[in-house]
């Protein structure tokens, strides 16, 4: 009984680490114009589709390095896994169509990078929003 | 000439092994350093002729090949600000020639000062196909090789000009414009042609998973001094599908000449169809090509060969996302010319330059090739 209850403590646990993960939410800096994007507008950024905001001023978005986050993104985000955005990238960038977003490790790094630029756009955890960012996008 | 090919191939495996292999390689805050790489290897069923992709001299027999297949990019790309950047990729593959060569195959400045233009000088590729841009980046394409009944149609591939391009989105519709001009050349019969005033179109519409794509490149080849303004036109149609985890794409191509219509006119068309396994990719294509003649124009095909003949290939293959930065891939297919040249055949040892790809293929052939792509 006891075990079972150490296992079921350990699974829950495991399972809301799990269930929080999953709250990730599109981020711009609290300096920026734009209030609220769509899904396909978010993923027209960050695929190089769009270079700018759909109000207008300039869009840079702000990748996170390969990992969940990242990966959670692009499939929330765009409906593709990371490996076909690895051959959608080959294909833009070895056509000279255009480069990946920037990357940066982790949310923290994310933060940081979206608060000091009213350009940026990126993406991180729910729960690590404050007043330097504001969410554009929760899918 | 094989071995000097070989030890080329075998430098560029070295080299590959070497690489650190990252996403490419920022030097200061303005270069990115980054290429690609294929290495594959080939096998028919056959001595009678060589098969090869994109009207390669030469290629694989029942002695393996790794010619046909294997390349090497490499690609430094130079950002001034938001609007101005440079492009230089030296690529080295085996070409129209019997070995590998390096040669700049994209060198261009790209200006684009408003939002959704962007122009760009210098050399690039020709938007004659759905994957015309990408079509030497193993990694970026699902299949191993794309079909030579409809790429390897195309005798102009790349020019030195420039073209500009307009993307906007009309509420869920995305649509891309390229209008193109400049010069180029091309290879008829063993023998090398200018092409000038090379000018073109391409529009593009996506919407959803759903892209359908047409366009067209013209050109005045110069022939002889009698017929200084050839004309050379390529049409090409094409529909891709990708969501979920089915991938499906179809293109429809058209090369049509003047007064040499009887040895140059021909229609392509192949049909893809993949779905994705988590890492793998099963994948199945039926490709077809026929030249077309016309009583309208001098019946020159009892003087010259055709420029390519009758050709259907169909080829079932798989794509393994073995890494983040390589798949593995193998295909087997079978390639049938109904007794005559095709279009994926040659023989460097034919009596004259014109003769080399004007050899009959007796049988339907079997062709087996794996490949690794990578990116770095």
């Amino acid at each position: 009984m006891k075990t079972f209850n150490r296992l079921a403590v350990a699974g829950a646990m495991i399972l809301a680490v799990a269930v929080a993960r999953a709250d990730m939410v599109v981020v711009v800096s609290a300096s920026s114009a734009v209030k609220q994007l769509t899904k396909d507008q978010v993923s027209g950024i960050f695929l190089g589709e769009a270079t700018d905001f759909p109000g207008g001023g300039k869009a840079e978005p702000v990748d996170q390095d390969s990992g969940a986050a990242r990966d959670e993104f692009y499939t929330k985000v765009t409906g593709r896994s990371a490996a076909q955005i690895k051959a959608y990238w080959a294909k833009q960038s070895f056509s000279g169509k255009g480069t990946p977003p920037k990357s940066v490790s982790g949310d923290d790094e994310m933060k940081k990078a979206i608060a000091a630029n009213p350009n940026a756009i990126g993406y991180l955890e729910k729960s690590r929003v404050d007043a330097s960012v504001r969410t554009v996008f929760a899918p | 000439m094989k071995t000097a090919g070989s030890a080329v191939t075998a430098a560029i495996v070295v080299i590959c092994a070497g690489l650190p292999l990252r996403a490419g390689a920022d030097i200061g805050d303005h270069v990115t350093f980054s290429g690609f790489g294929t290495v594959g290897a080939v096998r028919t069923n056959t001595d009678d002729a060589e098969f090869g992709r994109d009207r390669q001299l030469g290629g694989a027999t029942k002695s393996l090949d790794f010619q046909v297949d294997s390349d090497i990019g490499l690609q430094l790309s130079a950002r001034a600000n938001s609007w101005l950047s440079a492009t230089v990729q030296g690529l080295a593959v085996k070409r129209d020639d019997e070995d590998p060569r390096l040669e700049a195959e994209w060198a261009f400045v790209k200006v684009g000062p408003v939002a959704g233009l962007a122009l760009r000088v210098g050399r690039m590729a020709l938007p004659t196909f759905v994957v015309s841009d990408s079509r030497n980046v193993g990694f970026a394409n699902t299949w191993l090789r794309a079909p030579n009944e409809v790429y390897g149609l195309a005798m102009l591939r790349r020019m030195d000009g420039a073209d500009l391009t307009y993307g906007h989105a009309f509420g869920p519709v995305r649509l891309t414009a390229t209008v193109l001009a400049g010069d180029s050349e091309l290879r008829a019969l063993g023998t090398d042609y200018d092409a000038n005033k090379v000018r073109g179109a391409n529009v593009q519409l996506q919407l959803g998973a759903v892209a359908v794509r047409a366009g067209k490149v013209i050109s005045d080849v110069y022939v002889t001094d009698a017929n200084p303004r050839e004309r050379y036109a390529f049409t090409g149609y094409g529909i891709t599908y990708d969501k979920g985890n089915v991938i499906a794409q179809a293109e429809y191509v058209q090369r049509r000449a003047d007064f040499y219509y009887n040895l140059v006119a021909a229609n392509g068309w192949y049909t893809m169809g993949g779905y994705r396994f988590g890492a793998f990719t099963p994948y199945a294509i039926y490709s077809s090509t026929r030249p077309r003649s016309s009583s309208d124009y001098l019946p020159l095909q009892t003087m010259y060969p055709l420029i390519s003949y009758q050709q259907k290939t169909v080829a079932l293959g798989l794509r393994w996302d073995a890494a983040s930065f390589a798949d593995v891939k193998f295909q087997v297919e079978r390639a049938n010319t109904d007794g005559g040249p095709g279009i994926s055949f040659s023989s460097p040892d034919a009596p004259a330059a014109a003769l080399r790809f004007a050899v009959p293929v007796s049988k339907p052939v079997n062709v087996i090739s794996v490949a690794v792509d990578f990116v770095f």
